[in-house]
């Protein structure tokens, strides 16, 4: 196995020999270890590994791109060949940063978990369950996820850059049932490292999201206003209004630059840099120093995310297609969010709200478009507030409306930030924020 | 394959009650298509090996790229310590379900294999179908994703059975869209299979093309569909997503060993009415959801999943099957090597019923017909589905009322059974997908059915 500098110099040096005058490589290795238990203890662990190196090969209005999965010399060389063999018209031509591009990023290090043990999964993984049990729930699985991955960037104009980045994933299933109806419920959190993990914490939340479905009550269909928890939001936000804040990600650009999207004390922005983020990363997939970048400012739409600086996401086929591609290793950079930001500075509290419908977790989200930003979910979890308080939980209850529409009805923020989504990104870092008028179908 | 022989027997000697090695070989390509031309286009090649260790009870599983004898050696090695993680203490509980053990052949039939098609043709043929679609009225976007496929699959474990086969895919989803007088709409629509570069080159692509066009535009204007609950007709599409979501997933024998499915313990059981009939087809030729065997080497057979509205068998795996005393029918599913298998399902489809759609039509009062899909989910413990029309209709008096937007359908698995008060004759199979899993593993799966006539579910949309 070469190491990934090599790997990544074998495909350019391959690539320049085939014909290319310039060329950009990246090479990447994951490995993924998940330990998952059900309630009579550990029953499997995985690890998921995926390496592989990927190049874009370029000439004079050209170029063309390979990959190929392992790091070996034949396997590199030969995706540098076929990236040049692949080549086609470019219009406009790949720019790859210069070395003047390579510049550290002081105060941002990758923790590392590289000494992670399997026999210390057992005792994190029993924290876990130790969590749903003491509260009351049922226990039905606690799962352990080690992500560990590092890339390299490597092009003919001097950028030679790597990074290791690492996740700690702890997830649980709680289970309360009332008669023949089970009412189930799933948490998961993620960490920078073991050190920082809390197992209880989210056996603990499991339950307690289960335990308060009991007993729910139907609402009427009509018009509420709805408080969407974190969880909510990032099912919503993360597919129906992120993609349309990523230049050239929708065919049809929805918001417009200087345009008002939300009131003035709603602000958006993409942080690469947070300390202790959940996706914090110094450069990008380009080898390009990372930066914050300001998104909604004062309610006010500011631009999209673009390459240089927000290389984030090499896109994969597999989320149209449904055939995955090997791994980040696969296709080319495209603008990805990381850490984003939500802050709600000098927003009116939720204490103010009377009367809401709080929702937490939204099932069918994921195919909202987000070209138009129309959603039609469930929740997954629902309850009236009233004067302020959680009054009951509510049966199913569908919400329909537009992401635009959410933003501009926005009338109060919580305290409770959070943050949710999947290694490696992105996170929606937000407090749970109450939209005045939404179309909620009830039964 | 003596490599793989090998491993397992290690395994084995090492301890391992069971161990299989799964060798993938596969070339592909990726072309991501936005209007006028590619985003992205690349070739590529996927080549690995997964292990999978069965000790003490518990399982483990490594992959690698990295083919030498050593480097198989150490995924060997991972699998194990990560099996022996749980300690010698209590053993688990995994076991597989015994069968005959056998060696098998298979070549997926194609009439153009995808590798021998230059990636300069394959632009050529999207950059016409781009072209021909961005030249039709009031389209004004053009997006295409497509990705093929091909080359080997070798599975071998250590009580003798091998199987050799050669796969292929060729998958294209294909969006519209269309504006006018500052509306638009957009419309989607797959194509494809487990079949060669003919599923380009014989039409099929431009005829998903021309026909999102066509739903694209004729949506223009629609009205947004009401909230609250109503008769609900389901074309194909809309009622493969519902089965998919309701049925398919409650099916799962690693959600009802685990007494989360709302179908545990419910075999032998009438669930739905006897027009219902619900089969998971693995074998079915040409569907995206189509293999010869699955990621433990079994055979993959249909499945009768509900038998005249009667819960008749679940999708199994080895060990899902052991757990709830059946045979294992072929339906343990692993992304790629990468991944251990788990239970998914293959081509799941709604046995035709007596009812032309047009009668069906003519048979509602008042109510929404959806088409089309967008994707959906469940949650199969609680029972609760919902999933994403492409667009509807407003039905009144039998006849169409208008054209609806933004419309989704969410239910309770038991519940909308008993709501099915007709099912229509006109069985058709669309492409699709599934994600399921931790690590999250995303497939192709097929589907099919013919319309469906719900008397009543909740629907949700914007309309105040």
């Amino acid at each position: 196995m070469m190491d990934l500098k090599v790997a990544t110099a074998a495909a350019l040096e391959a690539a320049c020999a085939a014909g290319a005058l310039s060329a950009e490589a990246f090479a990447c290795e994951e490995r993924k270890v998940t330990f998952l238990a059900g309630p009579k203890g550990l029953e499997g662990s995985t690890a998921v590994g995926a390496c592989g190196v990927g190049i874009r090969a370029a000439g004079p209005g050209q170029g063309g791109m390979a990959y190929s999965s392992g790091l070996d010399r034949e396997r590199c060389a030969a995706a540098g060949r076929g990236a040049w063999a692949a080549r086609r018209r470019l219009e406009p031509p790949w720019r790859f940063p210069g070395p003047e591009a390579a510049q550290p990023v002081p105060g941002l290090a990758d923790p590392m978990v590289s000494q992670f043990h399997p026999a210390q999964a057992q005792a994190l993984l029993a924290e876990a369950a130790q969590g749903v049990t003491a509260a009351g729930a049922q226990l039905t699985w606690v799962e352990l996820s080690v992500l560990g991955r590092r890339f390299q960037v490597h092009n003919t104009l001097g950028v030679d850059q790597g990074v290791l980045a690492t996740w700690v994933e702890v997830g649980a299933g709680a289970v309360a049932r009332e008669g023949e109806q089970a009412y189930t419920a799933n948490v998961r959190r993620v960490w920078r490292s073991l050190a920082e993990a809390c197992p209880l914490e989210v056996g603990q939340g499991a339950a307690a999201l289960a335990l308060s479905a009991l007993g729910p009550k139907p609402v009427p269909t009509g018009r509420y206003p709805v408080v969407f928890r974190p969880r909510a939001l990032a099912d919503l936000f993360l597919p129906g209004l992120v993609p349309a804040l990523l230049d050239g990600e929708v065919d049809a650009q929805p918001y417009r630059e200087g345009e008002g999207l939300g009131p003035a004390w709603f602000n958006l922005f993409d942080d690469p840099l947070r300390a202790g983020g959940p996706a914090s990363r110094a450069w990008d997939e380009t080898g390009e120093p990372a930066r914050r970048a300001e998104l909604i400012s004062r309610g006010t739409f500011q631009g999209p995310l673009r390459l240089g600086g927000h290389a984030f996401r090499r896109r994969q086929g597999r989320l149209t297609t449904f055939i995955e591609a090997g791994g980040a290793y696969a296709l080319g950079p495209v603008p990805g969010a990381t850490n984003l930001v939500v802050r709600a500075q000098g927003a009116p509290p939720l204490g103010n709200v009377d009367r809401a419908l709080v929702v937490d977790g939204l099932l069918g989200a994921f195919v909202t478009d987000p070209a138009t930003g129309g959603f039609s979910v469930t929740a997954a979890h629902a309850w009236m507030m009233e004067q302020g308080r959680l009054a009951h939980p509510v049966n199913r209850v569908m919400l329909s409306g537009r992401v635009r529409d959410v933003l501009s009805g926005l009338i109060a923020a919580g305290d409770d930030l959070d943050s949710v989504g999947y290694a490696p990104g992105p996170y929606l870092i937000t407090p749970s924020l109450c939209c005045a008028d939404v179309q909620v179908t009830g039964g | 394959m003596k490599r793989l022989a090998e491993l397992t027997s290690r395994a084995k000697e090492m301890g391992a009650a069971f161990a299989e090695a799964r060798y993938e070989d596969l070339t592909e390509t990726f072309i991501d298509w936005r209007g006028a031309g590619p985003v992205w286009a690349a070739c590529g090649r996927e080549t690995g090996v997964g292990v999978r260790v069965l000790l003490n009870g518990r399982w483990g599983f490594a992959s690698t790229t990295d083919l030498t004898p050593q480097g198989l050696q150490e995924a060997l090695a991972d699998a194990l310590e990560l099996a022996y993680a749980g300690g010698s203490g209590q053993p688990g509980e995994a076991a597989l379900r015994p069968r005959a053990t056998f060696t098998a052949e298979h070549v997926v039939p194609r009439a153009m294999d995808p590798r021998s098609v230059p990636l300069a043709d394959k632009l050529g043929a999207f950059q016409r179908l781009a072209r021909e679609s961005l030249a039709g009225q009031a389209v004004s976007g053009f997006e295409l994703a497509y990705a093929d496929q091909a080359g080997e699959r070798v599975y071998v474990d250590s009580e003798g059975c091998t199987v050799w086969w050669e796969p292929v895919r060729c998958i294209g989803r294909v969006s519209v869209t269309a504006a006018d007088r500052g509306d638009s709409a957009s419309s989607v629509e797959g194509f494809g299979g487990t079949v060669g570069w003919e599923a380009v080159e014989t039409g099929e692509a431009s005829a998903a093309a021309r026909m999102a066009a066509a739903n694209a535009r004729e949506w223009l204007g629609a009205g947004e569909a009401p909230a609250g609950s109503f008769p609900v007709l389901l074309d194909n599409q809309a009622a493969e997503n519902f089965i998919h979501e309701a049925i398919g997933h409650a099916a799962e024998g690693d959600a009802v060993a685990r007494g989360l499915s709302v179908l545990a313990g419910k075999l032998g059981q009438q669930v739905g009415p006897p027009g219902v009939t619900v089969v998971d087809d693995p074998s079915r030729t040409g569907s995206v959801g189509a293999f010869p065997f699955d990621d433990e080497g079994t055979p993959a057979r249909a499945v009768t999943i509900l038998d005249r509205g009667t819960v008749a068998e679940y999708l199994h795996s080895r060990e899902t099957a052991r757990l709830l005393g059946a045979e294992a029918n072929g339906h343990a599913r692993a992304v790629s090597y990468r991944y251990p298998p788990i239970v998914r399902m293959g081509t799941i489809y709604l046995a035709p019923g007596p009812t032309p759609p047009a009668r069906l039509v003519e048979s509602m009062e008042e109510g929404i017909y959806l088409l089309g899909k967008r994707g959906g989910q469940v949650n199969p413990a609680r029972g609760s589905f919902q999933f994403n029309a492409d667009r509807a209709l407003w039905i009144s008096r039998g006849k169409v009322a208008g054209r609806l937007r933004g419309v989704s359908l969410s239910g309770q698995i038991l519940d909308i059974l008993t709501a099915v008060a007709e099912v229509g004759d006109d069985l058709a199979f669309h492409t699709g997908g599934c994600g399921k899993g931790a690590p999250a593993q995303t497939i192709p799966a097929g589907s099919g059915s013919p319309h469906v006539l719900l008397s009543r579910a909740m629907i949700g949309g914007r309309r105040r």
